[in-house]
């Protein structure tokens, strides 16, 4: 992974054309660096609830769906990326095994927090770079893959990543740095970030031209760097006492919440105020924490204690802790159908335990009901490769009728190929101009409803997708389809 | 966040990839033995579908693996993504359930007051819920802390969901072509 890690980073060093000549005193800078700063150290041990990056809970929920929609092919505005980075950060944090894949540059990129190590020595000798560099090595390092699906939300990204450019330019010896709170950048050099800066960096060279804006608001944001996620989240906002871990916590939060809003839609946006248990916090808006938190757990996340609360380190982690945990379940909260209404963990993680025993359950039905209905198993199933047929809401299929005698001559009919023409008729129903396909499926089709688009029936992903009883569902469809197939 | 299309189609194509191992040797006359592989290459496919990132797939490619290594590693190999079933796990966090007992009697004895009591309780109704999570999950047992569980589980019900639509969708294509 070092290995990998020094390669993005030279990658990203050579990015910059236009940089070579201060990218490459800067990059002994960072080599020189490394030793005088107080590194955050991403080692696998330092895996720790504690130290979880996402001190406030405010994890990025990462969004599966969107990263391979995204393709996450590197640097989508820049949004995708840091937000990936963000979201991965505490999951890499948490997981307590070493993730072995160190993505390309562009890639959704699964830092180790190893990488931490090895990134310290780039990180900029020079305060102001290397404040960014601690941000942008935050971001970039947890972009785990596996949840990396971050969808960058346009909301806050902008700022932020403009800010992440700045950081770059800092790093990259640009003078955009000069736009930036400079001060933060300064206060953050003491705390160490792991993080592959480099990456953040080079995400952020496509926006350069964007950060001037950004800097601007950065300035008037008041110490918070990233202005348009304070606004949009509850970053806690931090003075510039000069406490260098509020700085980098601070930081560490509004990168988060940045990334936060990157979600899909479907996640809310708890940020930090979701976890506002009762009596928890005095006021969400009012983050200007005067008490500074201890770092009895130097070099890892730092979390600034909210005004009124014990600034006990164990305390602390446990907020950090159970701020983490209500996130979660919010997320879960949207996932699970029915559970709007539901308070409470106990409940909650009822639910979620009926619901994947239910979803498992469901498995092993259709697969029974798979192998009845196919003796050869022969599931040709090219047709639907293609097509977005695959966008079916179970409920709602209906292939009733839609064989006609045309379709039988174009595929004639195979002793194993049931399935083949099957999916060649809903592939014929999708190629047709009805290309709504990507909200909704089409299962029905007649050759003589071909180009009717009232024929369509669109089908909307929906939380209740799965229904608790599949045996009602399989065979109330078919009935349904029935009826509506037939004019 | 709900699966989306792409996710359906990689979970299908993966999935077809895996069945098409079962192509040679239909002597498989059991519904049993079918229903077997089916389910089988459909775990394997959705849990390729993480490539090895999160904990789940890889413990439930472990337990695929157990039943049959040799299929698994076919459909793997098929899949190209054989690396997953290399991929290694933490270690089982191991609970000697008397110390654990014991020392859980102990603290009780501390707190007597109503409410402290009703807190207690409440938690250890969490912890209830937690563990029962954890035997669901594949690889719960395995995740050390609470924040992660929850991860993976929000993780694997996505996955699930795509898996389940994929499935049904198919019995659906198959039931009204027999229909026919």
């Amino acid at each position: 992974m070092d290995l990998s890690e020094k390669d993005e980073f030279s990658a990203e060093k050579r990015n910059p054309d236009n940089y070579d000549s201060v990218n490459n005193p800067s990059g002994d800078w960072r080599v020189d660096s490394y030793p005088s700063e107080n590194l955050i150290s991403a080692g696998p041990a330092s895996c720790s609830p504690s130290q979880m990056m996402d001190s406030f809970g405010q994890t990025l929920w990462y969004d599966p769906t969107s990263v391979q929609a995204m393709g996450y092919g590197g640097f989508n505005g820049g949004n995708a990326s840091s937000s990936s980075f963000r979201g991965n950060i505490d999951r890499s944090l948490e997981m307590g095994w070493n993730l072995p894949n160190l993505l390309p540059p562009k890639g959704n990129g699964l830092f180790l927090p190893n990488a931490s190590t090895f990134l310290p020595p780039s990180m900029a000798q020079f305060p102001a770079d290397s404040g960014f560099i601690e941000r942008a090595a935050r971001f970039s390092l947890f972009s785990g893959g596996n949840f990396s699906d971050m969808v960058n939300q346009p909301l806050g990204n902008p700022e932020s990543i403009g800010l992440f450019l700045q950081g770059g330019g800092t790093m990259q010896g640009q003078c955009q740095c000069d736009e930036l709170n400079v001060g933060e950048p300064h206060n953050d050099v003491s705390t160490a970030v792991k993080d592959p800066t480099v990456r953040s960096c080079e995400q952020a060279k496509p926006n350069v031209p964007g950060s001037g804006n950004v800097s601007e608001d950065t300035q008037s944001s008041g110490g918070n760097g990233r202005k348009g996620r304070e606004t949009s989240s509850n970053t806690k906002k931090r003075k510039r006492n000069g406490q260098v871990n509020s700085e980098a916590a601070q930081s560490h939060r509004s990168q988060q919440s940045e990334e936060e809003p990157d979600n899909n839609g479907d996640k809310k946006r708890n940020s930090e105020q979701s976890p506002n248990s009762p009596g928890n916090k005095t006021n969400s808006g009012k983050r200007q924490g005067k008490q500074s938190s201890d770092l009895p757990k130097d070099g890892y996340i730092h979390v600034r204690a909210r005004r009124g609360q014990a600034t006990n380190s164990h305390s602390l982690a446990e907020r950090v802790r159970r701020e983490k945990i209500s996130e979660r379940m919010k997320f879960l909260q949207d996932l699970v159908p029915g559970c709007n209404k539901v308070t409470g963990k106990a409940v909650m993680l009822d639910e979620i335990i009926n619901y994947v025993q239910s979803l498992q359950r469901q498995v092993e039905f259709l697969s029974m009901k798979l192998a009845t209905v196919n003796p050869q198993m022969d599931f040709n199933l090219e047709g639907l490769l293609a097509k977005d047929a695959l966008q079916l809401r179970a409920g709602s299929s209906s292939t009733t009728t839609p064989f006609t005698p045309n379709m039988a001559m174009a595929y004639p009919p195979l002793p194993h190929g049931f399935m083949q023409q099957t999916l060649s008729s809903i592939g014929r129903t999708i190629s047709s101009p009805l290309s709504s396909m990507n909200g909704g499926f089409k299962r029905q089709e007649t050759n003589g409803w071909e180009g009717d688009l009232q024929n369509v029936i669109h089908i909307n992903y929906g939380a209740g997708d799965v229904t608790p009883d599949p045996q009602a569902a399989a065979t109330a469809s078919l009935p349904a389809a029935n009826m509506k197939v037939e004019p | 966040m709900q699966p989306t299309s792409s996710m359906n189609e990689e979970f299908l194509k993966k999935w077809q990839m895996g069945l098409q191992i079962f192509h040679p040797s239909i002597d498989n006359t059991s519904v049993h033995e079918r229903k077997k592989a089916i389910k089988l290459s459909a775990d394997v496919a959705m849990a390729s579908l993480r490539k090895g990132t999160t904990c789940w797939s890889r413990a439930l490619i472990e337990k695929t693996a157990t039943e049959d290594n040799f299929l698994v590693r076919q459909m793997l190999s098929g899949i190209k993504a054989e690396a997953l079933i290399n991929k290694k796990l933490p270690k089982r966090t191991v609970c000697h359930r008397k110390i654990v007992r014991r020392s859980k009697k102990i603290l009780r004895r501390k707190s007597k007051s109503a409410s402290e009591e009703a807190a207690a309780k409440a938690k250890r109704l969490v912890k209830r819920r937690t563990q029962g999570l954890r035997n669901v999950v594949p690889g719960g047992e395995l995740m050390s802390n609470d924040v992660l569980l929850l991860q993976e589980t929000l993780d694997y019900i996505v996955s699930l969901q795509t898996q389940v639509n994929v499935m049904r969708s198919i019995v659906d294509a198959a039931e009204a072509e027999i229909e026919r």
